[in-house]
């Protein structure tokens, strides 16, 4: 009897020795900190993939997001701009895989922001908000931003 | 208790045994030997490495230890290393194209590094399968090594432009779609999906969006991902990198578009998941055999605790 403890507690340690070196890769869980602020609701604006982009130097990743009219002017060979369109673009910190020695994911989400285009008269009129805890402009830096957001092409998916 | 000795129970149970045994060593399959042709050839620190914990079941040259040779460890040792060398064999490195050499090297790191691959099993009787952590941070070191970002030359960037100047959008209809050899169909739909996530390969230079179905996208809302439910399907699409000088990085040609389709059912042999990759803009199914669904499983190995997917989801 005893002999037969004796083994069981030796398979047992042996049990756990092999158990323990299997690191944590958080089974189950979410991306915390790179989740979108739940007041945003962005999955119920109802928008699509145009693309994404990595920014090496900041580190960060974005996906640009859009309704279908804007969909439809990132796939155009043409680079007019037409009113309806909403885009946003999702963009995070990038943080090394801990699955995958190789890959970088998104990390802490840094910003949402969104361009909108809208007819007025003749013309087409832009505007521009950024979300980071609360919706703001940027009457510095939107132009530019702007700029980059309507120069993206969609990404090509068959 | 004063029986002689031949009349102990003990002794009896264990001649029985020790018959068995005996008998069992008489069905010896022969392990075929074939030549090494293209061994790896990598540096010699990273080879000794591999051969002291690889080579058993990854290559021509198995050095089997004394017990091993006893049955039935024998025919353990047979089956591992028949499974072994389909998925990986040193022996015929060479024969591997570059990118999937570099490809292999990363996918034998992440095993390593999560403790995946030596077997378990084989580290028990084998010790020097089992790594030490110094060990695999020269594998890691020569791997990290094969990282090369800089900015996409004129072919990429080509390549690029003349996919989206011939990009059509096709309306294929059901029975059009293309198919795994497995049955596993291309769904045309995926681009119509939520995000679960997106990820930066700088293994391979490539960038992907991983698209879930309204199954996984609710599911990630409930929080009830591990398993993940009937019905859920995951398309991972993947694209060249485009950096310029400045390190903006941009979606190049469209490389492929990747597969899990969830029924625990059909796909009761690889894991519940139904596993599908469309290469280039024809959509060519991956896998010239029915058995390339291995291939997929093995290598989502390190994260069978967590239903096989890589993937960490992003609430949006």
């Amino acid at each position: 009897m005893r002999f037969k403890i004796q083994y069981s507690a030796l398979i047992l340690l042996l049990l756990i020795a092999i158990g323990c070196k299997q690191n944590n890769n958080h089974a189950g869980e979410l991306n915390e900190a790179a989740n979108l602020p739940v007041e945003l609701h962005f999955n119920q604006l109802g928008l699509k993939v145009i693309t994404s982009m990595i920014n090496k130097k900041e580190a960060t990743m974005s996906t640009l997001y859009g309704n279908e009219a804007a969909l439809k002017y990132t796939k155009s060979k043409e680079d007019s701009t037409t009113s309806g369109m909403v885009f946003a673009l999702v963009s995070w910190k990038q943080q090394d895989d801990e699955r995958w020695f190789g890959a970088k994911i998104p990390g802490p989400f840094q910003r949402v922001e969104m361009v909108t285009t809208k007819a007025n008269g003749n013309t087409i009129r832009t505007s521009y908000k950024t979300y980071t805890g609360k919706w703001q402009t940027n009457p510095l830096t939107e132009q530019a931003r702007i700029k980059y957001i309507l120069a993206q092409k969609a990404a090509i998916m068959p | 208790m004063n029986q002689p000795f031949y009349k102990r129970r003990t002794i009896q149970v264990l001649a029985i045994l020790l018959i068995c045994f005996g008998i069992l060593q008489a069905y010896k399959p022969e392990l075929k030997k074939e030549p090494v042709t293209a061994d790896f050839n990598g540096p010699e620190n990273v080879k000794a490495i591999l051969k002291a914990a690889c080579y058993d079941c990854h290559s021509n040259e198995p050095d089997l230890k004394w017990f091993d040779h006893l049955q039935p460890a024998y025919s353990i040792a047979l089956a591992d290393i028949k499974e072994g060398k389909a998925g990986l064999n040193f022996s015929e490195w060479g024969n591997m194209a570059a990118g999937d050499q570099k490809a292999k090297l990363f996918e034998i790191l992440n095993q390593m590094t999560t403790g995946t691959m030596p077997l378990k099993s084989y580290q028990l009787l084998h010790p020097s399968a089992n790594l030490k952590p110094a060990e695999i941070a020269i594998v890691k070191n020569y791997i990290a090594g094969m990282i090369k970002e800089h900015p996409a030359d004129t072919a990429l960037m080509n390549a690029a432009d003349k996919q989206f100047n011939n990009w059509n959008e096709q309306h294929l209809k059901a029975e059009e779609l293309p198919k795994t050899i497995s049955g596993v169909p291309y769904q045309p739909d995926y681009k119509n999906w939520q995000v679960v996530s997106t990820t930066d390969r700088i293994d391979n230079n490539t960038m992907r969006v991983i698209f879930g179905n309204p199954i996984a996208i609710k599911a990630i809302a409930e929080h009830q991902i591990n398993p993940w439910p009937e019905g859920t399907i995951f398309a991972k699409v993947a694209w060249d990198k485009l950096q310029d000088s400045d390190g903006n990085t941009k979606a190049g040609a469209f490389k492929q578009v990747e597969y899990m389709i969830k029924d625990s059912d059909k796909y009761k042999s690889t894991k519940g998941w139904g596993w599908a990759r469309f290469k280039t803009m024809k959509l060519l199914p991956y896998g010239k055999n029915i058995g390339y669904a291995t291939e997929c499983v093995n290598c989502h190995r390190p994260v069978s605790n967590n239903d096989f997917v890589f993937t960490l989801p992003v609430k949006h």
